[in-house]
C-alpha cells in the first residue's frame, strides 16, 4: 500500500516536518511504501535527500495521502486533486491578524488557509488533529469526526553531543532564561523581553535571554524585538537564530530556565524538549500548550510583565519549588516516551480504511 | 491572574506574594528600572503598522530617534564581597581611561548611522514622489481613455 505525505514547507526544526519523517518512519516499518512530497522551493537545502519534489507525485484510487496543513499552499491544490483516499493533519493555522503589518503575504495566505479549511475538511475522507484545541476549532467549524493524534515526539535530536562551542559560550554563572521557536508575532516574545528587563536590572544583572529559533519568517517583528531590546537597554538578550539539533541540545543544557509567552500555538513541542531535556518550563496557559504539558511545569495568565519577571525569579531561586516542578515534567515525559504511536496510528487509519484494516489489523492473539 | 504549579491551582498562595514583589520593583526609578520610552516612540509602536507600506513608514520614523548612541556612564552590575567590588573598580577605572576612544570611535559611528538614515528618507521621499508622479500620469490617460470611448459610443 502507498501511503505519502504532501506538506507545504520541509524544514529542519520544524515540528510539522519532523512529524511527517517519523510518521513515514513508521509506515516503512509496515512495508508501506511511503515518500513525502514537497515544493523542492520550501525545502531546506540540508532535507533535500529527505524528500521528492512535488511535481513528481501522482497517485491511484489505492493510495492514501496524508496533507499536513497549516497554511493556504499549491501543495493542498494538489493533495485535493489526488485520486487517492484523502487525509487531513491539521496543525493549525495561526490567526492572521497577528501578522498583519508585520508580513501582508503570510497574513493573506493564513486568511485564505483558514477560510478554506472548512470545506477542504468536507472533502476529504478523514480529519485527525495533533491536539485538542486544534479539533475544537474544526469542531467549531461544524467539521464532525476530528480525531486527535497528539504530535509525535522524538527525543533522538535532544540526546545528540551538544554543540560544544554554545556550551562554552553559555556554561558560565550567568542564569540563562530559554526560549525556543520561530521568531513570529503569535508567540508574543515582546512580553518576554519586557519581562526579562525587569528581571535583568532589578532582580538579577547576571541573567541572559537567549532566544533560539529562525529570525526568517517574520523579519520586520524580528526587527522591532532587537529595537525593543535596544530601547530597554538590554545587551543580554541574545538572537541566536535557527539551531542545529547539535545546537538545540546545546542550549537546553545550558538552560536554567524555559519560558513560553506564546498566545497562539498548536502544540508547541519545544515544552516538550524542555521538560525532557530537565528545564523548569514556564508556559502561558494558551492554545494547544496546556495539552503539551498536562499538568507539568507552570502556566499562568494575566500577568504583566513585572509580575513574570518575579514568577521567574521564584522559580530559579526556590530549590523546593524548582523540585516540584521537574518532578511533575518527569513524570509528564514518561507518559510521553511510553507512548505507541505505531499501535495508535494503525488504529487511526483502520477508521477510515477498510482495506489498511484488512491488511494490518489487530494481529490474532494480540491485545 | 492564574498560576498553576505542576496540575495545581497556585494563585491563591503565589499570586499575591508575586503581585506584591512586583508592585515593589514597579516603584523602582532611575537606574535601577528598565527604561522607559515613551509609547510613541518606543519599539511597541510597531504594533500599530496595518501594512508593509506601514510599517516602512513607522520604521523608518522610529529609526531617526535610534540612529546615534551616546557614551556616558551606566551602571557595571557588581557581584556581593571582595572581589566582586575589586572587579567592579577594576571595570569603572578601564571605562574611564577608554572613554576619549570610545567618544572618538562613537561619533564617528553616529555620523554614518545618521547618513544611513538620512539616505533611508531621501530613498522614501523620492520613491513617493515617483509613485505619485506616475499615478499622476496613469489618471490622465484613464480619463484619456474615458473620452475616447465616450466619443467612440454612438
Amino acid at each position: 500500500m502507498n501511503i505519502h505525505q504532501i506538506l507545504a514547507g520541509f524544514a529542519d526544526g520544524d515540528a510539522i516536518s519532523g512529524e511527517a519523517i517519523q510518521l513515514r518512519k513508521i509506515l516503512r516499518s509496515w512495508g508501506c511504501a511511503s515518500d513525502i512530497f514537497c515544493d523542492l522551493a520550501r525545502v531546506s537545502p540540508s532535507l533535500y535527500d529527505e524528500c521528492r519534489p512535488l511535481s513528481e507525485y501522482s497517485a491511484t484510487a489505492d493510495d492514501v495521502c496524508l496533507h499536513h496543513y497549516g497554511i493556504n499552499s499549491p501543495s493542498t491544490d494538489i493533495f485535493l486533486a489526488s485520486a487517492s483516499k484523502k487525509i487531513i493533519i491539521y496543525h493549525n493555522i495561526t490567526p492572521a491578524e497577528y501578522f498583519d503589518g508585520f508580513d501582508d503575504t503570510v497574513a493573506e495566505q493564513l486568511r485564505a488557509g483558514r477560510k478554506r479549511l472548512r470545506d477542504i475538511c468536507r472533502y476529504v475522507d478523514g480529519v485527525w488533529t495533533v491536539s485538542r484545541f486544534n479539533a475544537s476549532e474544526l469542531k467549531a467549524l461544524g467539521v464532525e469526526n476530528v480525531h486527535v493524534f497528539p504530535l509525535l515526539f522524538s527525543s533522538r535530536t535532544l540526546e545528540m553531543t551538544p554543540e560544544p562551542l554554545i556550551i562554552r559560550k553559555f556554561a558560565d554563572k550567568l542564569k540563562n532564561i530559554l526560549f525556543v521557536g520561530r521568531i513570529v508575532p503569535n508567540k508574543r516574545i515582546e512580553d518576554l523581553i519586557l519581562a526579562f528587563a525587569w528581571f535583568n536590572k532589578t532582580i538579577n544583572p547576571f541573567s541572559r535571554l537567549l532566544l533560539v529559533g529562525s529570525n526568517r519568517s517574520a523579519p520586520r517583528y524580528y526587527a522591532m524585538l532587537r529595537m525593543l531590546a535596544g530601547d530597554l537597554d538590554l545587551p543580554n538578550v541574545c538572537f541566536e537564530g535557527f539551531a542545529s539539533p547539535a545546537g538545540l541540545a546545546a542550549y537546553y543544557r545550558v538552560a536554567d530556565i524555559y519560558v513560553c509567552p506564546s498566545i497562539h500555538e498548536g502544540y508547541c513541542l519545544p515544552l516538550v524538549e524542555a521538560m525532557h531535556s530537565a528545564v523548569p518550563v514556564i508556559a502561558r496557559e494558551a492554545g494547544g500548550m496546556p495539552e503539551a504539558m498536562a499538568g507539568a511545569g507552570v502556566m499562568y495568565s494575566g500577568l504583566d510583565e513585572v509580575e513574570l519577571a518575579e514568577l521567574i525569579n521564584r522559580v530559579l531561586t526556590d530549590h523546593e519549588l524548582a523540585v516540584k516542578i521537574l518532578d511533575s515534567q518527569r513524570a509528564r515525559m514518561k507518559t510521553l516516551l511510553t507512548r505507541k504511536p505505531d499501535e495508535e496510528l494503525k488504529q487511526l487509519l483502520a477508521a477510515w480504511l477498510p482495506s489498511f484494516a484488512r491488511h494490518n489489523g489487530p494481529r490474532e492473539g494480540g491485545k | 491572574m492564574k498560576i498553576i504549579i505542576a496540575g495545581q491551582d497556585c494563585t491563591k498562595e503565589l499570586g499575591g506574594e508575586i503581585w506584591q514583589k512586583a508592585a515593589e520593583l514597579k516603584k523602582m526609578t532611575g537606574r535601577a528600572a528598565p527604561p522607559k520610552v515613551s509609547a510613541e516612540i518606543g519599539a511597541l509602536a510597531l504594533h500599530k503598522a496595518v501594512s508593509d507600506a506601514d510599517y516602512l513608514s513607522h520604521f523608518v520614523r522610529l529609526l531617526r530617534y535610534r540612529d546615534a548612541f551616546d557614551t556616558y556612564d551606566f551602571d557595571i552590575p557588581r557581584k556581593p564581597g571582595m572581589v566582586g567590588s575589586l572587579m567592579a573598580r577594576i571595570k569603572k577605572a578601564l571605562w574611564k581611561l577608554l572613554r576619549y576612544q570610545h567618544d572618538r570611535i562613537a561619533f564617528r559611528q553616529n555620523l554614518i548611522n545618521g547618513l544611513f538614515t538620512s539616505a533611508v528618507e531621501f530613498e522614501m521621499a523620492e520613491r513617493k514622489r515617483t509613485d505619485d508622479e506616475l499615478a499622476g500620469r496613469l489618471d490622465k490617460i484613464e480619463a484619456l481613455l474615458d473620452a475616447l470611448k465616450e466619443k467612440e459610443t454612438p
